[in-house]
């Protein structure tokens, strides 16, 4: 069995599905989404696009699967000292790569007075880690091949901007990644699911997910983490419902974790087996009222905002301000409009920082707007203990109002909508559904419109 | 950069309260179910608090109360938290002389941050800076860097003559001679504080007026007690200074901003960057030398800067850099002046260390500066009597050793670390004859400062008030025979959420280098196991990494 990129870049988000990468049936995998295939099209679109650009790259040929040819192809492009390689193939006896772009540099390697460098195409705007050690793990294979290490990496990110990075400022990192991998390879039984932000996305969900709520796993509380569940296990708390009955100051004291947090995971627990969330009590919300709500969509790879809308005030009945821009240089003019809209110093409920780290980035930031701003997300925190982990808006809305969050479709789906002739209407539909939902969270952590009984 | 810091600082206050107390407690932001006891004295009020995970520390602001109405909180100051007596003590808000304090014994209330919202004060400061030619051109990066080269063979010299190193003479001759801007990289132990005290003895010995300036009162006066020292008649004033007993007895002069009036001539003005923005406009001075420049924010330095035409930078962008609190979209407003200036002009760096032994060093050197320092006192050892119960960790052999106690903490605190580190500090003073105020104990998170502080009193360690025992911040400045470093986080996931601060090179290097002869990392495996998905973040968990497997272990 042989590792690849893939697994390497995988391990970042979650091991287990490492694991079942490398060993489960692939049928077992969900069938991927309309709007994952349009974005996974974008990339490769992306990716040829790039590869056009290139002036006496080679790729190799080869039937699929026979990765011999393609090693034997690329290493007799590498000899001849080629300008780069697309697609290229790099095999040992466990491991298996094929970077994006191999490129040719000066400096002496044990195929000349020349040696390659490893890149690898990507569709974010930003370097990530896991990108990272993929180009890493290839460069490795690849040092071992030209008898020398190349100095860095590079990605190319989808404004066609090149970033470099040193390799060796992430040695041991690689080198933890790698060992982790080959031990998954041999050993599955080690790893095993933990319900994460990513599980919903994994083409392994229809595998994990029935199998923690099967045996009702400690991660499907809010506030776990590998770590407590590995403790709380070893004290004989197997499930959620186990932990009903703990008495939070003596395990404290036999565990050394925090009373405050064993407290919260036991009312978790308890959240999870009524089906409700427990209220908090806490401070008043005085900029909560007589305030706006605000949202958008958003198209990552393009940096596009598709649909911006404001509610006024925020409840069921407030008027709603919203534009669909039609192009980037539309956008900030749509946002100032919406925003213009409202009263002067209306505090401007937001969820999460995408909104206002949009704005600032795009326009330079107004600090008199930046102080009306308000995270909605951390207000909907203090709201009260949740019956399942919160990884964002969706879950706010599913545990705070009971409604289905993606009843006019997913956020993620925006992009894939505005490419089509209907796609307007969409975008509005799911803009102004998403606004009524922020306004049902407001209403709940204003009026403490949560039941007594909890 | 200053209104959205004072922006950002009130929105996370807003936040912050909004949580159920439950929850700001486990931020470490709140104090929860602290129960009054009594009035211990004019100004003082005691709590019973069986737990305090929070960030306070000594001279915090915070709020008393029930925890959910805020308006009707009472202001007051965290004066200290004794865990062994479960012992909150509260004192009188010195700024709120109206404030009843009115507690009802055995009630229960609720301790909360209050914020101060000091920044606005730098604001005119800023436009200011930005206005004159001269300062915003040094920014921008557009300056030409000018030396009087008369004045350079002259400091040469004379330098020459006194105890420092070939490359102290050289920065120190290029500082005294500049015309417009020098820019010295010290590392740490390598004598920046003495090479400052002898450049500015040297400019005042040539009649210059200077204005001294550092992020913090301590930098400043480690400066004014060294320039003391070499030159017992010079005229030293500190502004406001609260009237610092050392600083007295040293000669050094405590002086109102406001007022100025200060010799035209052979003297040193002193004080951090908001105290030189009190003064006077006409007050103006031939140079303004900045102390642990790597701290200082860029609006923070202008203060200084309008006060001279020529100015001399000292720090180092290794170490701590500034406390930025909120998002900014231009990352150039956040970082030091010390940085920014560096990446424009370059700079001199010291590279001989007479602080840390040739492995401590090493160590160092390879991890946090490229290999470049070398050690004046490469055989330094702590005293050591083989025969105790921890001889595996504390022998001299190892100047850099992982103390390993595994356990998967997920917070800011971990008791097994903290028992570890009793039993540690314990040995170093009862088998090896380490003196206490050679041993400091250094944690990331103030609730795993104050647990050390509990183990040391629970292992009756000798002379345990003489330990210094803190964040690492505190400790920037100053050096120790041993330091024990307690990591604290033992569960990689909870590192994914605090990667940024844990996993920060310039506050490891901190540190690691405040030590003369030992490091002992008191850690579990997962604190080096996370990987965070920022690049930058990975970079340095990476060498949170390699340390782990290239430093020898020993088990707690």
């Amino acid at each position: 069995m042989r590792i690849t990129g893939t697994n390497i870049y995988s391990l970042l988000h979650c091991s287990h599905a490492v694991a079942l990468d490398l060993h489960e049936d692939r049928s077992k995998r969900r069938r991927i989404t309309e709007p994952e295939e349009f974005v996974r099209k974008r990339g490769r679109d992306w990716e040829d696009r790039f590869v056009a650009t290139l002036e006496d790259y080679q790729e190799p040929s080869f039937e699929r699967g026979d990765f011999e040819s393609g090693a034997a192809q690329t290493l007799a492009f590498l000899r001849e000292g080629v300008a780069g390689v697309t697609q290229g193939v790099l095999m040992e006896d466990d491991r298996l790569g094929i970077p994006d772009l191999l490129r040719r540099e000066s400096g002496d390697s044990e195929l000349g007075d020349f040696h390659y460098v490893v890149g690898d195409i990507k569709s974010s705007g930003r370097p990530r880690s896991d990108q990272v050690l993929q180009v890493a793990f290839y460069s490795r294979m690849l040092a071992r091949l030209q008898g020398r290490d190349p100095e860095y990496g590079y990605l190319i990110l989808k404004t066609g901007e090149e970033r470099r990075f040193v390799l060796a400022d992430y040695a041991a990192a690689i080198t933890e990644v790698e060992e982790s991998v080959l031990q998954l390879a041999r050993d599955p039984s080690q790893s095993r699911p933990f319900f994460g932000r990513g599980c919903s996305g994994c083409h392994w969900s229809e595998i994990c997910i029935p199998e923690m709520h099967a045996g009702d796993d400690l991660s499907l509380l809010q506030g776990m983490t590998r770590g407590v569940r590995t403790t709380l296990e070893e004290r004989g708390f197997e499930n959620c419902e186990s932990l009903h009955s703990m008495l939070v100051d003596s395990e404290s004291k036999a565990t050394h974790l925090e009373s405050a947090l064993l407290r919260r995971l036991k009312q978790s627990a308890l959240a999870r087996t009524s089906g409700e969330p427990i209220r908090q009590e806490r401070g008043a919300q005085p900029d909560l009222e007589n305030a706006a709500v605000i949202h958008h969509l958003y198209d990552a790879f393009s940096d596009r905002l598709l649909y911006i809308g404001a509610q006024y005030p925020a409840r069921e009945d407030g008027e709603v301000f919203e534009e669909c821009p039609k192009s980037a240089d539309e956008e900030l003019a749509s946002f100032e409009r919406v925003i213009d809209q409202l009263p002067r110093k209306t505090p401007v409920l937001h969820y999460s920082d995408a909104l206002p780290r949009w704005y600032s980035e795009t326009s330079g930031g107004s600090v008199e707007l930046e102080a009306r701003f308000v995270d909605l997300a951390r207000r909907a925190r203090g709201v009260a203990v949740y019956q399942g982990p919160v990884f964002g808006v969706a879950q706010h809305v599913q545990y705070l109002l009971g409604v289905d969050p993606h009843r006019e479709g997913e956020a993620d789906a925006a992009a894939m909508w505005s490419s089509k002739a209907e796609g307007e209407q969409w975008l509005l539909n799911k803009g102004r559904s998403d606004l009524l939902d922020l306004c049902g969270i407001v209403d709940v952590v204003v009026e403490h419109s949560l039941s007594e009984d909890h | 950069m200053l209104r959205r810091e004072e922006d950002g600082e009130a929105r996370s206050v807003r936040d912050m309260r909004a949580l159920p107390a439950e929850d700001r407690a486990l931020e470490g932001e709140c104090i929860q179910g602290v129960v009054f006891r009594r009035q211990a004295g004019q100004n003082r009020f005691e709590f019973e608090a069986s737990e305090n995970m929070s960030k306070f520390r000594v001279g915090d602001s915070v709020l008393v109360g029930d925890g959910v109405d805020f308006e009707d909180a009472v202001s007051m100051e965290f004066c200290g938290y004794d865990a062994d007596r479960d012992t909150l003590s509260l004192g009188r808000d010195p700024w709120a002389r109206s404030q009843l304090y009115e507690f009802e014994i055995d009630g229960s209330y609720c301790v909360d941050r209050r914020p101060l919202g000091i920044r606005g004060r730098l604001q005119q400061v800023v436009q200011d800076g930005f206005a004159n030619e001269l300062v915003r051109s040094v920014l921008e990066g557009n300056h030409e860097v000018r030396c009087d080269e008369d004045r350079k063979q002259r400091a040469l010299d004379s330098l020459s003559k006194v105890s420092l190193n070939e490359v102290q003479v050289r920065a120190g001759a290029m500082a005294i001679a500049t015309e417009s801007l020098a820019i010295v990289q010290g590392p740490p132990g390598t004598g920046k504080t003495r090479l400052l005290a002898e450049i500015l003895g040297a400019l005042c010995g040539a009649g210059c007026r200077i204005a001294l300036s550092a992020f913090t009162h301590r930098a400043v006066d480690n400066v004014l007690l060294a320039l003391r020292k070499r030159d017992p008649d010079l005229a030293l004033f500190k502004l406001g200074s609260k009237n610092d007993e050392i600083l007295r007895r040293a000669g050094v002069r405590s002086a109102n901003p406001r007022r100025g009036g200060f010799p035209l001539s052979k003297c040193v003005v002193a004080g951090t960057s908001f105290a030189l923005a009190k003064l006077p406009e006409a007050e103006t001075f031939h140079f303004t030398v900045f102390d642990e420049a790597g701290q200082l924010p860029i609006p923070h330095a202008m203060a200084g800067m309008l006060l001279a035409k020529r100015w001399i930078f000292v720090g180092d962008h290794a170490q701590l850099p500034p406390v930025i609190t909120s998002h900014h979209v231009d990352r150039d407003a956040t970082v030091s002046i010390f940085e920014h200036l560096h990446n424009n002009y370059g700079s001199e760096m010291l590279d001989v260390t007479y602080r840390m032994n040739g492995p401590l060093s090493k160590v160092i050197g390879d991890a946090f500066y490229g290999g470049r320092i070398k050690s004046a006192v490469p055989d330094c050892r702590m005293p050591f009597t083989p025969g105790g119960k921890y001889d595996e960790i504390l022998t001299p052999d190892k100047s850099v050793v992982i103390a390993r106690v595994d356990h998967s903490q997920p917070g800011m605190r971990s008791p097994e670390e903290a028992d570890l580190v009793g039993e540690l500090v314990y040995e170093l003073r009862t088998q090896h004859g380490v003196d206490a105020t050679e041993i400091a104990v250094l944690a990331p998170f103030r609730a795993q400062v104050r647990l050390c502080r509990s183990a040391l009193q629970r292992r009756s360690v000798p002379d345990q008030e003489d330990i210094v025992v803190d964040t690492v911040e505190r400790m920037q400045g100053q050096e120790r025979e041993v330091i024990l470093i307690s990591l604290a986080v033992g569960d990689p996931d909870a590192l994914s959420s605090r990667a940024a601060f844990f996993f920060s090179t310039n506050r490891l290097n901190v540190a690691m280098s405040r030590a003369r002869s030992k490091v002992i990392l008191v850690a579990s495996e997962g604190a080096f196991r996370g990987l965070p998905m920022d690049p930058d973040s990975l970079r340095a968990a990476s060498l949170f990494k390699s340390l782990f497997r290239t430093l020898p272990h020993g088990v707690g």
